[in-house]
């Protein structure tokens, strides 16, 4: 291969430099002013990149009273327990459905595919949480969106392309449903299973909405309920409205120590999957 | 970031300033689109005998006090609940509050109530959601804060509240003494398809009209905050003697939606607020020479070069920072915001003198301000048997116990050695347990108006806020439509005056001539704004 000029190192040098000062910048701006003193962010315009006088004080702030780690827990119960029921429910439907000659098989995939254009809105789903008697638990926040329909179609799609072959080969040899499932679908498919996972995994940390709607004890409370709040304590709205003589909002540090710690996990599990990620994505976007 | 609404209420200027929740106070028998209040008793105002004040109230002029008062008056006998539960629903701006059985303050509260108070407390951010779904979900608690977003007020409340007028109209009100300490320009917010159906969470009535840090006054002489110009022409020069880019220091900075603060020039050309009446025939404020000139002279302070360079992007918090950062010297803020302003500047500048802004007028006289702040929401009561609304109607009244009261010290700052201790003046200053628990939202109920006070502000705070309000509120405009509902308003108001605001933004900042304005008017008037006048004018002349 033809060894690079220098002009071209240098060029891509200066690119990717750019690319991971755009990256990193936010980060460690969002870090570091987590990191600063109310004081210190005010004469910096809002955002600090190196902190003089570096202080947790917004980390106390937050973990105090031990409400963000009590969210922090339920957060992780939801993410964990509804990651696997609905990567259960996902792998159950998408490899029935993927199984040539199920009865009603072509019916029940357009209606998975339906529920992708048109969402039954806030009311209804309220009233439908209200009616199985979901209200106030934390099921309310599972079991509506059980199965995304874009997870389900990303596994089928994978269980499709897996040969037949395998599969009847199997089957001849008296193998089940259950044990061809387990024994031999599941194995070949981690990659799209990961990246389920992930997707799932995101979206009920990240369960907002539903808990807002469906919650009212503050002891259920998950995380993003909670970091919302303290971010728009800080806002301009909270000041405007606050009674004359109220505590005035907290400093710039917390919002930012709210994302650092919202952040976090995902962070953290995102490099163990990220080999299966691309893998994974791919196989959802090309297969049909 | 979206502007506050009280931006957007001051922005609009007129039938969108009120889309949301002025516009609730409507009838249910539309005539036209439009309806009325006209002719319902309200309750009488008894003032709350409390301790004797450091500054005296006077009229709509709250009272106020150097330091927390020493005797404090028990405002209500006995216990409002027998054993029984009330449910509530309203929203924070604080952290939420740690739940009943961790909380100690909250079950003092339920002891000195003799029952249970079951409430769900709502980011204010996502209260509308919430009540929308509440209200759908067909469960209504029994004290429910509304605040916005429905768009068929008077046919909710006649179809699930309880008509408060045949407890409270009169001296009924006697029974319940906090609440009769209430001001009637409250209560006539209050009334919905011509009845009393809620309570409300009062306000010091103007929302304010900003901020100046007079340390930069004062370095030009310039002593008195409630006078800080006497004419249009000698600001224009001070806000040019008060702009120094090498020094990163300007007079004024703005913020995004705003149109460039405009509500600081409305105020010294004394536009109306909302509308303007004259012989049962409306002029919209944006209608009026007044508004042309207040919108020219901004233009004019702009060319000036006095506003701080790409403030008009800033958000309203980024517009705090730069005045508390003496970056702007003069900054746009409700009344609220003081006691943040007093603590934050001082941090950062021991020179630093933030004051509350009284607005002078533009040729000499004296300024407006605006009937902005009268309430913050208010709280619907269910519908139910009349022992049951009583009973809520006695909660209420130990909710909104004025500043003064034992009642009031419970609900504000918890238990003495438990939650608060005193300085040496005898303020209560919150411990960390204090700080925890004290964010359960009583006051978001129903409120008397805040008294001027500030434990770490003393007497000097006090001074100005009371200097303030006292300047301010004799020369408070109401808006003529208050009390009065336009369909139209409510639906489209906020979409029609978008156009007109844009461009007044852009007429500020070069980018249109003020001529342009009369045709964005017409084009105003023709899409819904006449409408808008047609139905509240109905409203008004069926009384």
């Amino acid at each position: 291969m033809e060894r690079p000029t220098w002009h071209g190192l240098t060029l891509k040098g200066i690119v990717l430099t750019v690319i991971v000062i755009a990256v990193a910048y936010p980060f460690v701006a969002v870090v570091a002013t987590s990191l600063s003193t109310d004081k210190e962010i005010i004469a910096n315009g809002g955002l600090v990149l190196w902190p003089t006088e570096p202080t947790l004080d917004a980390y106390r702030v937050i973990f105090a009273g031990g409400q963000v780690t009590h969210a922090l827990v339920n957060s992780l119960g939801v993410a964990v327990v509804g990651t696997a029921a609905s990567l259960v429910a996902t792998v159950m439907m998408a490899y029935g459905l993927s199984r040539r000659g199920l009865t009603g098989g072509r019916f029940i995939l357009m209606v998975a595919l339906l529920s992708m254009l048109f969402n039954a809105g806030t009311i209804p789903n309220f009233l439908l949480v209200k009616e199985l008697g979901l209200m106030g638990t934390f099921a309310a926040l599972v079991l509506p969106g059980l199965i995304s329909a874009f997870n389900f179609i990303v596994l089928r799609s994978f269980f499709t392309s897996i040969p037949r072959e395998l599969i009847d080969s199997a089957t001849v040899d008296g193998a089940g449903d259950l044990r061809v499932l387990f024994k031999i679908v599941l194995p070949l498919s981690k990659a799209p299973i990961a990246v389920v996972s992930l997707f799932y995994a995101v979206g009920y940390w990240n369960s907002f909405f539903n808990a807002m709607l469906y919650l009212d004890d503050r002891d259920m409370y998950t995380l993003p309920l909670i970091l919302r709040q303290l971010v728009l304590m800080g806002q301009p709205l909270a000041k405007g409205e606050a009674f004359l003589g109220e505590t005035p909002p907290p400093q710039q540090a917390i919002q930012m120590a709210v994302v650092v710690i919202a952040l976090v996990p995902i962070l953290l599990v995102y490099p163990f999957l990220q080999r299966f990620f691309t893998k994974g994505v791919l196989t959802g976007a090309i297969k049909g | 970031m979206a502007p506050t609404r009280r931006d957007v209420l001051r922005a609009g200027l007129g039938a969108a300033a009120t889309a949301t929740l002025l516009s609730a106070c409507g009838t249910g028998a539309d005539s036209g689109g439009g309806s009325s209040n006209a002719g319902v008793a309200l309750p009488d105002r008894i003032p709350f005998a409390g301790p004797t004040p450091d500054l005296p109230a006077a009229g709509d002029v709250p009272p106020g006090y150097y330091a927390y008062p020493k005797q404090l008056v028990r405002s209500v006998s006995g216990t409002p609940l027998s054993g029984g539960t009330v449910t509530g629903m309203t929203m924070t701006f604080l952290s939420f509050p740690p739940g009943r059985d961790e909380n100690a303050a909250w079950q003092e509260v339920e002891k000195r109530l003799g029952g249970k108070l079951d409430i769900s407390v709502v980011s204010a951010a996502d209260y509308e959601t919430k009540f929308n779904t509440t209200i759908a979900g067909g469960e209504l608690p029994d004290m429910i804060l509304y605040s916005s977003g429905l768009n068929n007020v008077p046919q909710f409340a006649q179809a699930t509240c309880a008509d408060l007028g045949e407890h409270l109209a009169g001296n009924k009100i006697a029974e319940y003494k906090n609440l009769a300490a209430i001001p009637t320009v409250a209560w006539q917010n209050c009334v919905v398809g011509g009845k009393l159906y809620a309570l409300p969470v009062c306000r010091n009535i103007t929302g304010g009209s900003g901020f100046v840090n007079m340390r930069f006054f004062k370095e030009l002489g310039i002593e008195d905050h409630t006078r800080i110009a006497n004419s249009a022409e000698e600001f224009l020069e001070i806000c040019k003697k008060l702009t120094d880019p090498g020094k990163d220091r300007y007079a004024l900075a703005t913020s995004n939606g705003s149109m460039y603060s405009l509500t600081l020039f409305t105020q010294i050309f004394r536009v109306p607020y909302g509308w303007r009446v004259d012989g049962g025939k409306l002029t919209s404020a944006r209608e009026t020479p007044e508004f042309k000139e207040a919108v020219a002279f901004a233009r004019k302070l702009y060319q000036a070069g006095v506003f701080y360079p790409g403030s008009e992007g800033f958000t309203t918090v980024q517009r705090g920072n730069a005045f508390t950062a003496g970056q702007a010297a003069m900054v746009y803020d409700g009344f609220p915001a003081f006691p943040g302003f007093w603590t934050g500047l001082r941090a950062q500048h021991p020179d630093n003198d933030p004051r509350p802004y009284v607005p002078f007028g533009h040729d000499g006289g004296d300024g407006v301000t605006y009937q902005d702040n009268v309430i913050l929401a208010y709280t619907f009561v269910k519908k139910a048997e009349p022992d049951k609304v009583k009973e809520v109607l006695r909660v209420a009244d130990f909710l909104a116990a004025p500043f003064g009261s034992e009642e009031y010290q419970l609900l504000k700052y918890g238990v003495e050695g438990v939650h608060f201790t005193r300085d040496a003046t005898g303020n209560p200053v919150p411990n960390e347990r204090g700080t925890q628990e004290m964010t359960v939202p009583w006051d978001k109920f129903a409120a008397n108006p805040p008294v001027v006070y500030n434990a770490s502000g003393g007497k000097a705070y006090a001074d100005y806020a009371h200097q303030a309000l006292a300047k301010m509120l004799p020369m408070a405009v109401a808006n003529p439509t208050t009390g009065y509902r336009s369909e139209t308003s409510d639906k489209e108001g906020t979409k029609l005056a978008k156009p007109v605001t844009d461009l007044v933004t852009s007429i500020i900042a070069g980018r249109a001539e003020l001529a342009e304005l009369d045709g964005a008017l017409d084009t105003w008037r023709k899409n819904g704004g006449d409408k808008i006048r047609g139905e509240y004018e109905s409203a008004m002349a069926a009384g």
